[in-house]
């Protein structure tokens, strides 16, 4: 297996009104050790989903319905219930894109922090108290000594985005997951956590498995980047690759429709059309329907995840032949 | 160029009181707030969460009655004026809502839902509504078919489509777009940005632009004023505040924004703590705790709006010299 975690030919069905949502349709990819992997895509591109499958949280009407996950050479796809719970908050750990509706409003945010180590590492609780100080201000919580006992309604979104940081960090995961962590948060306060998870992921020799829609913080955060639409990987590319030479006709246009700062236009590009419904998925290429270079070959038949340069991969069938 | 809307000196205190009823605090959510937006023109508004962005857009609605202040629709003071005569001139002053999810009835058809404008302001016969709506549909780029479903049948662009419409059926000069794109995915924003712009060319509509996303402000506004704890820091035509920032909030912003190009990497300035709470406001000019540049005179003076050059103002007592 290469690397840290590699996933092989992922599906997670949604099964809604005897209708199969095909909400990751055979995802494959690995993150190496010590790696910054994100993946963007936008509502209904099954970025979530994946991520959600590797903490193997998918509950019903949703099922991995195959594939691989290997983490650390373990299948945790085929882990029972209580090995995985060892695993997560453990090894993988989670952080959302909602600081405010993931944490506890009735404990005191120290308590929620120590509570990973208790139950992980099993941590004397007087122990776990000081090792939660100390990770109250590893991400950089002010008077940490005054603020554990603080229920969360008492702090900041940015702040309650660093207190999920802190209890995401406390095992020393391998692994940190996470999904949109500043899509709730305000622009300064947002480099602010973006900043952070990248010293904590440098100073914990973490990788990361970033989930985001802003091309902006893939750029300056990732290694390696992976385009996702409609459940399938459209482009997998390093990060200076993807930017300066993407491939396929989605990326290009994703890259084309966002306003610059630096820069103004007088017409946006835009992509025409909508995301195609999950449950009405054809034969056909996935983004045809939008795509400008259509050819008569994508409305019949899906392309393949090829490789076309080391470590490029495109599924489109515009890079099929050569 | 005539003005549409001219604001002078709003002011909004919201009251809060405790549960025997007695009033404790006070937030001053808009502050001394003054603007014009000329004819067929944009006026962007950009600010942090709390920064009284939307309190504004409200405040001209007059969904919110204002502490004190003006405001005048071409030269008429909407808070002077009776509740028969706003109720005439409502149909001026429209609003297009940050959550398409939530702004549409779901039990109204779109048809439903785009006549009740036209029979209440009498835009048109009764024997015209179906025109109309069919005219009003081409205009945002849906199809006339649509008229018959219901909002849940559509994704949340085409839902911010028929928000549009909603707003441009009574032929308004004003219309407030209260984070338009902000709930959608990239690909459809700029679908939305464009048509909102494209309609302005059309139909000569001044627009209020309130947004967090610096890039989609610059790419839709002509005059840009940053707020910051309910009061407008700067002001200034869109490459005055982008090219020329003069205060040091406005800087931040711009230099947290996230830039999707990773081969920039640039010296991020770091900003001190969150945006503080507007109930116990600093002393002085309000960004002083957060400000990198403070001196003595920013604890205890707050700085006016000081005149930079032609239409360019900042409230900084340090960018006046220069």
């Amino acid at each position: 297996m290469k690397g840290l975690l590699e996933i092989k030919d992922l599906k997670t069905y949604f099964y809604l009104d005897k209708q199969a949502v095909k909400a990751v349709d055979g995802v494959s990819f690995h993150i190496n050790r010590n790696e910054t992997l994100a993946i963007v895509g936008e509502s209904g591109s099954g970025k979530s989903v994946t991520a959600l499958s590797i903490m193997r949280l998918i509950e019903t009407p949703g099922k991995i319905i195959s594939g691989e996950i290997h983490f650390n050479n373990v299948n945790i796809a085929k882990l029972s219930s209580k090995q995985m719970t060892m695993l997560r908050g453990n090894r993988i750990s989670m952080i959302y894109q909602d600081p405010m509706q993931s944490l506890n409003p009735a404990i005191s945010v120290g308590e929620q922090i120590r509570e990973a180590l208790i139950i992980h590492k099993a941590v004397p609780r007087k122990e776990s108290k000081k090792r939660a100080l100390e990770l109250m201000s590893l991400v950089s919580i002010p008077e940490a000594q005054h603020r554990y006992k603080d229920i969360q309604s008492k702090f900041s979104g940015g702040m309650r985005q660093r207190i999920m940081t802190a209890m995401a960090i406390a095992c020393n995961p391998d692994l940190l997951i996470a999904d949109e962590p500043t899509t709730a948060l305000d622009v300064t306060i947002q480099s602010e956590i973006m900043d952070l998870l990248k010293s904590l992921k440098q100073q914990l020799s973490m990788s990361m498995l970033l989930i985001t829609h802003d091309l902006g913080i893939v750029a300056e955060n990732a290694d390696r980047v992976i385009i996702m639409y409609c459940g399938k990987i459209m482009e997998e590319a390093n990060v200076r690759d993807l930017f300066e030479r993407p491939k396929h006709p989605y990326t290009i246009g994703l890259m084309k429709c966002i306003p610059r700062i630096q820069d103004n236009v007088d017409v946006l590009y835009s992509i025409p059309g909508y995301i195609p419904n999950a449950s009405q998925y054809s034969e056909a290429c996935r983004f045809h329907e939008r795509c400008e270079k259509a050819m008569d070959i994508c409305r019949q038949k899906e392309p393949e995840l090829i490789e076309i340069e080391e470590g490029h991969k495109v599924r489109c069938w515009l890079y099929c032949n050569k | 160029m005539n003005n549409i809307i001219e604001v002078r000196n709003l002011v909004k205190q919201f009251e809060l009181t405790s549960k025997l009823g007695l009033q404790t605090h006070c937030v001053k959510a808009v502050n001394g707030v003054s603007f014009d937006v000329p004819e067929g023109e944009t006026l962007g508004l950009v600010g942090e969460s709390g920064c009284g962005k939307t309190t504004t857009g409200k405040l001209i609605l007059r969904l919110v009655k204002p502490t004190s202040g003006e405001i005048y629709l071409e030269g008429k003071d909407i808070n002077k004026i009776s509740k028969k005569e706003m109720r005439r001139i409502r149909k001026d002053i429209q609003v297009v809502f940050q959550n398409p999810y939530a702004a549409l009835d779901p039990k109204m058809t779109v048809a439903d839902i785009l006549s009740e404008p036209l029979s209440i302001h009498r835009i048109v016969f009764k024997y015209d509504y179906d025109k109309e709506v069919k005219r009003l549909l081409n205009l945002v780029g849906l199809s006339e078919k649509d008229a018959k479903k219901f909002p849940h049948e559509f994704s949340g662009g085409q839902r911010q489509r028929i928000g549009i419409a909603r707003a441009i059926a009574t032929r308004p000069k004003f219309i407030i777009c209260d984070e338009p794109v902000s709930a959608l995915d990239v690909s459809v924003q700029s679908q939305i940005l464009n048509l909102l712009n494209d309609l302005q060319k059309e139909l000569k509509v001044s627009y209020l632009f309130i947004a967090h996303g610096l890039n989609v402000i610059r790419h839709m506004s002509d005059k840009v004023g940053v707020m910051y704890l309910g009061k407008i820091v700067e002001i200034g035509r869109v490459e005055d505040i982008f090219n020329n920032p003069m205060h040091p909030y406005t800087k931040v912003l711009l230099n947290s924004a996230p830039i999707p190009d990773p081969t920039i990497i640039r010296e991020r300035q770091a900003i001190k703590g969150e945006v503080p709470s507007p109930i116990t406001p600093p002393s002085g000019c309000s960004f002083h705790p957060r400000c990198n540049i403070a001196m003595e005179i920013c604890k205890n003076k707050s700085p006016e709006l000081i005149k930079i050059n032609e239409g360019h103002k900042a409230a900084c007592h340090f960018c006046s010299a220069e």
